[in-house]
């Protein structure tokens, strides 16, 4: 049993730069939590004070329920895997592994059991023998990782530990740290300033910008009903497309306007938010995901659809889809649309929205309405 | 050292030497499987397969351990001793020559008739890791096991330690990340240039205690740092305070103070960091090259320097090295 809880914590560097405010989160047992979000937000900051190795201004971090503030970061029962793994070169894989045992005095025949439980876990039994030189990028990152399991921590920290790889093994590590994190049943703590690595590896994703936390919910949560602009933004690849325009009351029906006049229906289930927090004749930010918007269909006359002519502008095949850009009230948009589409560029493509995947964000707060 | 290869030799057993801080060991510390930790508990008794005894030369202190399944302190095994206490008191073993270095204890002759005699010792870079004594065997251990060392001693926080090694850099970022990982323990390495005899010892070693106060004086966060990347750290700290507050004043203005916050601030560094490149730059904090331009746009306009510039970047790192110096950063959000 391994729960972490972090209650109110802060971090003010000397010179009074406030890294981390307020950090709140209650991670459980065997979560898989990923921190995200862009340079310089205090994922590290984070991270350090969850090991230890940087003191909290402020608040208080539990360990299984125990208060960790004044523990040294030896006695918090985590591991910490980095960017660069630094492998002892003349040590074999079985040695590197051993080592930090070795050097914590767990007697022989222990360490040798957790060596080699290590190394099962991690598929790399066979290569016990090897030295460094004599493994592929993939297995050094594996022997590395192996460093960390054979103490056989409470919880795994993890600071970009695939950022230094090329982007093909990056990919094959983040499946290889997914199924460890089966394996082993214990909390991993992940540290990722890359989208994607969130969204494919983390149980629950922490989006941080500022030093704020922005949203602490699953994936695929914080991908349909993002709490703010930023959000909605940072997740998802290509980025949402957003627009600027002003909530209307026409013939009784709720439209966001265009500055070229253009219409978009709003969903009519969500008209209520819009009255009852007087939204209607203000400005707001509307968001739609490329692969929301698809190819328009004359044909189609449904009440939640609405149809937008633009220019194209790039394609770009990308296997089953096109990626088509274009212009709308000076706002670059991109739509993810079926391979089938036989406009070129600078031709006009009808595009089709649906009421029900419009986000709605406020002007001022950049918070999400629905 | 002679007189143990001999012994080795004739009792067919193996045999080791070492200090007691561990500075000094024959054969090297590799050769038998013990923690030297333990050493000082078992003096006089058998511990793992080896005999421990203590003895003290001057004011040093070292361990014999020979291989043996039982303890014994019979005659022969005094006579043994006597012989190695008898060698040490005569041979002076290298690391204590350097400490006399460091100190300034020998004229100029005396380093002259060492000279020869340790050249192939005393070559290479010249590096000071901070260690704290409970951690003192551990750090030694990573050390060893990561890079190979002419020389590896310590000496008051520090080991120092010669290395001829490439890539030194990269090999002690290295070993700082596992100091790090294994001990959770945030050593400073200090890296001076290359030396290639005695006499030079002791102005790298003066370099790199320099190094570790420019870093807290700039409060540079990097664990790793290289005595040549310090020179305009030194010129700048060594400025005339009125020049210093001249600079300071005309660059970070209200303007500039109105838009700096911790992406600007980033931007900087990062900018730097990379030689002013711009695709390197918005990669490494993970921005668009437009938003990198906008940014540099920006900085131009309201401090009057445009970083792409050379001789504007020149002034401007200058500016922000005395704003780390004097670290005001009072960030807005
Ligand atoms: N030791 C320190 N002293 C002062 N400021 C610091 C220190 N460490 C980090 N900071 C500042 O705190 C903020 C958060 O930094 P942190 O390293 O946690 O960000 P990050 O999210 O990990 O960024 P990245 O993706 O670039 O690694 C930044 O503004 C950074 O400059
Ligand atoms: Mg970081």
């Amino acid at each position: 049993m391994s729960s972490l809880t972090l209650n109110s914590v802060k971090k003010v560097y000397p010179g009074e730069v406030t890294a981390v405010y307020n950090f709140n989160a209650d991670i459980e047992d065997k979560e898989f939590i990923v921190l995200v979000g862009p340079s310089g937000c205090g994922k590290t900051t984070t991270l350090r004070m969850i090991a230890g190795l940087e003191e909290i201004s402020d608040g208080e971090i539990y360990i299984d329920d125990k208060l960790v503030n004044d523990i040294p970061p030896k006695n918090r029962d985590i591991a910490m895997v980095f960017q660069n793994y630094a492998l002892y070169p003349h040590m074999t894989a079985f040695e590197n592994m051993a080592f930090g045992l070795k050097l914590r005095r767990f007697p022989k025949n222990e360490i040798k059991k957790k060596v080699h439980d290590a190394a099962k876990i991690l598929e790399i039994e066979n290569l016990l023998n090897r030295k460094p030189k004599e493994l592929s990028g993939g297995e050094k990152q594996r022997v590395a990782l192996g460093r960390a399991i054979v103490r056989n921590p409470k919880v795994f920290l993890m600071d970009e530990p695939l950022s230094n790889l090329d982007a093909k093994l990056r990919v094959q590590m983040r499946t290889e740290i997914i199924k460890l994190h089966r394996k082993l049943q214990t909390t991993f703590i992940y540290v990722t300033h890359d989208q994607t690595e969130a969204m494919t590896m983390g149980s629950r994703i922490v989006v941080m910008k500022d030093g704020h936390i922005q949203q602490i919910d699953t994936p695929q949560n914080a991908y349909n009903n993002p709490s703010n602009l930023f959000v909605a933004s940072f997740i998802g690849s290509p980025q949402i497309n957003v627009l600027t325009g002003t909530i209307i009351k026409d013939n009784n029906r709720l439209y966001f306007k265009l500055p070229d006049n253009t219409l978009i229906k709003l969903p009519e289930d969500k008209r209520n938010i819009l009255e009852e927090q007087n939204y209607v004749s203000k400005e707001v930010y509307m968001g739609i995901r490329p692969e929301c918007l698809s190819l328009g269909d004359d044909n189609v006359q449904a009440d939640d659809i609405s149809i937008v002519e633009v220019e194209i502008e790039v394609k770009e095949l990308m296997g089953a889809e096109i990626y088509t850009y274009f212009t709308i009230c000076n706002e670059q948009m991109i739509a993810r649309v079926k391979s089938s589409l036989d406009k070129n560029v600078g031709e006009i493509m009808k595009i089709q929205i649906k009421a029900d995947d419009l986000h709605l964000f406020d002007k001022d707060t950049e918070k999400t309405i629905f | 050292m002679d007189t143990l290869s001999t012994i080795n030799r004739i009792l067919c057993k193996k045999i080791l030497l070492i200090s007691r801080d561990v500075s000094y060991a024959y054969p090297d510390t590799q050769a038998i499987d013990i923690d030297f930790k333990d050493l000082a508990r078992y003096a006089n008794s058998n511990y793992r397969g080896y005999n421990i005894y203590q003895i003290s030369i001057s004011e040093n202190k070292y361990f014999i351990c020979i291989e043996n399944d039982k303890y014994i302190n019979d005659k022969i095994t005094q006579l043994v001793i006597s012989m190695i206490e008898l060698s040490l008191s005569t041979f002076e073993p290298v690391h204590n020559i350097v400490y006399k270095v460091i100190n300034e204890k020998y004229t100029k002759e005396d380093l002259k008739q060492f000279r020869e005699k340790y050249s192939d010792i005393i070559k290479g870079y010249i590096v000071l890791i901070k260690y704290p004594q409970e951690y003192k065997n551990e750090i030694y251990e990573i050390i060893i096991n990561s890079i190979d060392t002419q020389l590896i001693l310590p000496y008051n926080e520090f080991f120092l330690v010669i290395s001829n090694e490439d890539n030194i850099e990269t090999k002690f970022n290295n070993i700082s990340k596992n100091i790090l990982t294994e001990l959770f323990y945030e050593t400073s390495i200090a890296i001076s240039n290359k030396i290639n005899c005695l006499e030079n010892i002791s102005y790298n070693y003066n370099n790199c205690l320099e190094v570790f106060k420019l870093k807290d004086k700039f409060k540079i966060l990097d664990n790793v740092i290289n005595y040549d990347d310090m020179i305009l750290y030194k010129i700048v700290a060594d400025l005339n305070p009125l020049i210093k507050n001249s600079i300071y004043q005309k660059i970070f203005n209200q303007e500039f103070n109105n838009i700096i916050d911790t992406d600007i601030e980033k931007t900087i560094e990062e900018f730097f960091k990379n030689n002013l490149n711009l695709t390197d730059t918005a990669e490494s904090i993970f921005i668009h090259r437009n938003t990198l331009l906008y940014r540099l746009d920006k900085i131009s306009t309201v401090s009057g320097y445009d970083l792409r510039k050379f001789d504007d970047s020149m002034i401007f790192k200058i500016a922000w090295l005395i704003r780390k110096e004097q670290s005001l950063p009072v960030l807005k959000k």
